[in-house]
C-alpha cells in the first residue's frame, strides 16, 4: 500500500516537472524566435538574408575592399603573391643576364646589389611564406568544416599589411631607393654609417609590414585549426594540410618576433641613435646575425613544411 | 670602364703564372693542412651519404617494382605487415641500425679532423694581423719589435709549412677571409678578433675573396695569398721592412713631393716619408705587389696611370678619390709610385 502511495504521489511531482519544463521550452522558443538564431529552426528565406547579412559584403569597391571572405582574402593572397614572384623572377632573370658574359655592362653594381637584395627580400619575405598562408586561408575553413577563419577582419588586414608592405619596396625600387644591402642586411652594413639614406631604412620598413602580416595570418590559422573545427573532428582526425599549417603558423608565431625585433632595433638605431649593433658604443655587430637567423633557420621550415602538407 | 676591369681581374691568374690555376682559387687546391682535412672530411661524407643515398634510392624502387596486389594483400588487408613479415622487420631494424652507425662514424670524422686541425694549429710560429676594410686588407706582420712589424697590403706572403695564426678584424663593416685553397672561412667582425690558423702545405699563388657582402665593391675585394720557400720568404719580408727609396730621376722626385705633401698622404703611408695615413693601403712597395685595388687590376704602368688618375672609373665607390690631376703631375706621381718596388 505504502508503495502505491509513494508511486501516485511521484507521479504527481513528475506531472508537474514536465509541465514546468514544456512551459520553459515554449518560452524559450519565443525567445529564439525574437533572437532568430543561426541554427536549425532558422530556414528559407529569413536564413538565407540573414546568412547574407552576415557574411555577404556591401556592393561597390568599397564593399570589395572591405570584404572579409576568407575564400577572396586567400585568392587575394594567391595571386598578389604569385605576382611578387613573378616580379623577383624577373629579377633574378637580369641578374643571369648580367652574369651571362664577362664585363657585362647591362646593370651598375650598385644597381646589381639592388637587384639581389630586392630579388632576395621579394621571394623570401612576399612570395615564400605569404603564398602558402593564401593557400591556407583559403583551404583550411573548407577543410576543417567552418564558414570562414576565426577573427575574418583581422585576415583582411593581414592581407593588406602585406600587400603595403611589398608595394612600398617595388615602388622604392621603382624610385631608385630600393635597399642595396643585402636581403639579409647584416649589419653595420646596413646601419647608420654605412648605408646613408633611406635604403636601408625602406627594407626594416617593408620586413615590419610583412612580419606583422605573417604574425595575424598565422593567429588567424592557429585559432581556426584549433578552434572552429567541424564537431567530431578530432586533432588526430584532421586533414595533414591542416596540421602542416598548424605547425607552420605555430613556427611563425615564434620565429618572427625575432627578425620584427631585430629590425625595429635597426629602425631605432637609424632613425634615433640607438647603439644597439654599434661595436664602438658597446652594442654588437654579431646581435644582428644571432636575431635574424632565430627567425631565418625557422624561415626555411616555414616555406617547406606547408608544402608537404597535401 | 667597370666591365673592362672585371676582364682584367680575370685574366690576372693567368698572367701571374706559377701555379696551377684550377688550384689558385678552389676547395679541391689542397694547398694548406686546414683544406686537405677539410677535403678527407669531406670524401668520408660524400662516401656515406652517397652510399645511404644509393640505398634508398633501391629501396625505392624496390617499391614502385613490387606489384600493386601484393601490396595490398600484405598492407591494406592485414594492417599489420611488418609483424606478419619477419623480413621487413628484420630490415627496419637493419635500416635504424645503420642510420645510427653512419651518423656515429659522421661524427667521430668530424672529431678527429677537428682534433687533428688544432693539433697542426698549436706551434703558431707566425702572427699577422688582417683587417677588413671597404675594400681592401691591410696585413700586419706582428713582431715584439717595432722596428720589424711590418705593413703592407692586399698581398700576404706565407712561409710554406709554417703555422701562421691570421689574426682578423675589421675597421668598418664584417667581411670574410676566404682563402679556399688553404682553409676555410673565417668573418672579420668590427668589435670582435677572430683567428684562423694556416699550415701552407704547397709553394704556390692562392686567391682570397671577401666572402661576406660588404657594400658596392664587394666583388673587387680580393686577395693574392703568396706561398714560398722560407729563404724566399725572409727575404721578401726582410725587403718589405726597408723604407721607400729616394727617387733619382726629376720626373720621380716631383711625385714624390706631390705624393709626401700632397693628398695623397693624408689617407696612404710610406715608409721613410712623411706621408702617413692609415686609411689607405700602405704604398712603401706598391710596385712589388702582382695587384691593384685589391685584385681589380694587375700591376703595371698603363694600370698605375689609370688608377691615379680616375679610381672611381675603375673600382666606382671605392673610398679613393679622384683628385684630378694635371698630366704632369700624373706622369710624375706614376713615376714615383714605380720607384716603389
Amino acid at each position: 500500500m505504502t508503495d502505491v502511495r509513494a508511486d501516485t504521489f511521484d507521479l504527481g511531482r513528475r506531472e508537474n516537472e514536465r509541465e514546468r519544463v514544456e512551459a520553459e521550452n515554449r518560452r524559450l522558443e519565443q525567445e529564439r524566435k525574437k533572437i532568430a538564431r543561426d541554427g536549425p529552426k532558422l530556414k528559407g528565406e529569413k536564413l538565407a538574408s540573414r546568412l547574407d547579412a552576415t557574411w555577404g559584403r556591401p556592393p561597390g569597391i568599397i564593399g570589395w575592399l572591405a570584404s572579409v571572405d576568407h575564400k577572396e582574402i586567400g585568392r587575394r593572397y594567391m595571386l598578389t603573391a604569385l605576382a611578387f614572384l613573378v616580379l623577383g623572377g624577373v629579377l633574378a632573370l637580369a641578374m643571369r643576364v648580367q652574369l651571362a658574359q664577362p664585363d657585362s655592362a647591362l646593370i651598375s653594381a650598385e644597381r646589381y646589389n639592388q637587384l639581389f637584395t630586392m630579388h632576395g627580400s621579394t621571394m623570401m619575405f612576399l612570395f615564400a611564406v605569404p603564398v602558402m598562408e593564401g593557400v591556407a586561408v583559403y583551404i583550411i575553413p573548407l577543410m576543417v568544416g567552418t564558414r570562414s577563419t576565426a577573427f575574418p577582419r583581422l585576415n583582411a588586414f593581414s592581407y593588406f599589411m602585406y600587400l603595403f608592405g611589398g608595394l612600398m619596396l617595388w615602388i622604392a625600387f621603382a624610385l631608385n631607393i630600393a635597399p642595396d644591402m643585402g636581403w639579409f642586411a647584416y649589419t653595420p652594413l646596413s646601419g647608420p654609417q654605412f648605408s646613408p639614406g633611406k635604403r636601408a631604412d625602406v627594407w626594416a620598413q617593408m620586413i615590419t609590414f610583412t612580419e606583422v602580416s605573417a604574425l595575424a595570418a598565422a593567429v588567424v590559422l592557429v585559432c581556426t585549426i584549433l578552434k572552429a573545427r567541424a564537431p567530431g573532428m578530432t586533432l588526430s582526425r584532421m586533414p595533414l594540410f591542416a596540421w602542416a599549417m598548424l605547425v607552420q603558423a605555430v613556427m611563425i608565431i615564434f620565429a618572427m618576433p625575432a627578425v620584427a625585433l631585430c629590425s625595429s632595433m635597426l629602425i631605432s638605431d637609424r632613425t634615433l641613435g640607438t647603439n644597439f649593433y654599434n661595436a664602438a658604443e658597446h652594442g654588437d655587430a654579431l646581435l644582428w646575425q644571432h636575431l635574424f637567423w632565430f627567425f631565418g633557420h625557422p624561415e626555411v621550415y616555414i616555406i617547406f613544411i606547408p608544402a608537404h602538407g597535401p | 670602364m667597370m666591365p673592362r676591369s672585371f676582364a682584367r681581374a680575370a685574366v690576372l691568374p693567368l698572367l701571374l703564372g706559377g701555379c696551377a690555376y684550377q688550384r689558385y682559387q678552389s676547395d679541391f687546391g689542397a694547398a694548406g693542412v686546414e683544406d686537405r682535412q677539410f677535403l678527407t672530411l669531406f670524401w668520408i661524407f660524400l662516401g656515406v651519404c652517397a652510399f645511404m643515398y644509393a640505398l634508398v634510392i633501391i629501396f625505392l624502387g624496390a617499391g614502385i617494382a613490387r606489384s600493386r596486389r601484393a601490396a595490398e594483400a600484405n598492407v591494406v588487408e592485414t594492417g599489420r605487415h611488418h609483424r606478419s613479415h619477419p623480413l621487413m622487420r628484420s630490415t627496419l631494424i637493419g635500416w635504424a641500425a645503420l642510420i645510427g652507425v653512419g651518423l656515429a662514424g659522421l661524427a667521430i670524422a668530424s672529431f678527429f679532423t677537428d682534433r687533428s686541425m688544432a693539433a697542426a694549429a698549436a706551434n703558431e710560429k707566425l702572427s699577422v694581423t688582417v683587417t677588413g676594410n671597404q675594400w681592401w686588407w691591410d696585413i700586419v706582420y706582428n713582431s715584439g719589435d717595432a722596428s720589424k712589424t711590418l705593413r703592407t697590403a692586399n698581398e700576404l706572403h706565407l712561409p710554406v709549412g709554417v703555422p701562421t695564426r691570421i689574426i682578423l678584424n675589421s675597421a668598418d663593416v664584417i667581411h670574410s677571409f676566404w682563402v679556399p685553397s688553404l682553409a676555410g672561412k673565417q668573418d672579420l667582425i668590427p668589435g670582435r678578433e677572430n683567428d684562423i690558423i694556416i699550415v701552407p702545405k704547397t709553394i704556390g699563388m692562392f686567391r682570397g675573396q671577401c666572402a661576406e657582402f660588404c657594400g658596392v665593391q664587394h666583388a673587387h675585394m680580393s686577395l693574392v695569398v703568396v706561398v714560398e720557400s722560407y729563404p724566399d720568404f725572409v727575404k721578401w719580408w726582410s725587403h718589405q721592412l726597408q723604407p721607400a727609396p729616394m727617387p733619382t730621376t726629376p720626373l720621380a722626385m716631383a711625385g714624390y713631393k706631390y705624393v709626401t705633401t700632397g693628398p695623397c698622404s693624408a689617407c696612404h703611408s710610406i715608409g721613410g716619408t712623411t706621408a702617413g695615413g692609415l686609411v689607405a693601403p700602405d704604398l712603401t712597395h706598391l710596385a712589388s705587389r702582382r695587384s691593384l685595388g685589391a685584385g681589380t687590376l694587375p700591376m703595371n704602368e698603363g694600370n698605375l696611370y689609370g688608377w691615379v688618375e680616375d679610381p672611381q672609373s675603375l673600382k666606382p665607390g671605392v673610398h679613393m678619390p679622384t683628385i684630378g690631376l694635371e698630366p704632369d703631375q700624373l706622369h710624375a706621381v706614376v713615376a714615383y709610385l714605380e720607384t716603389l718596388k
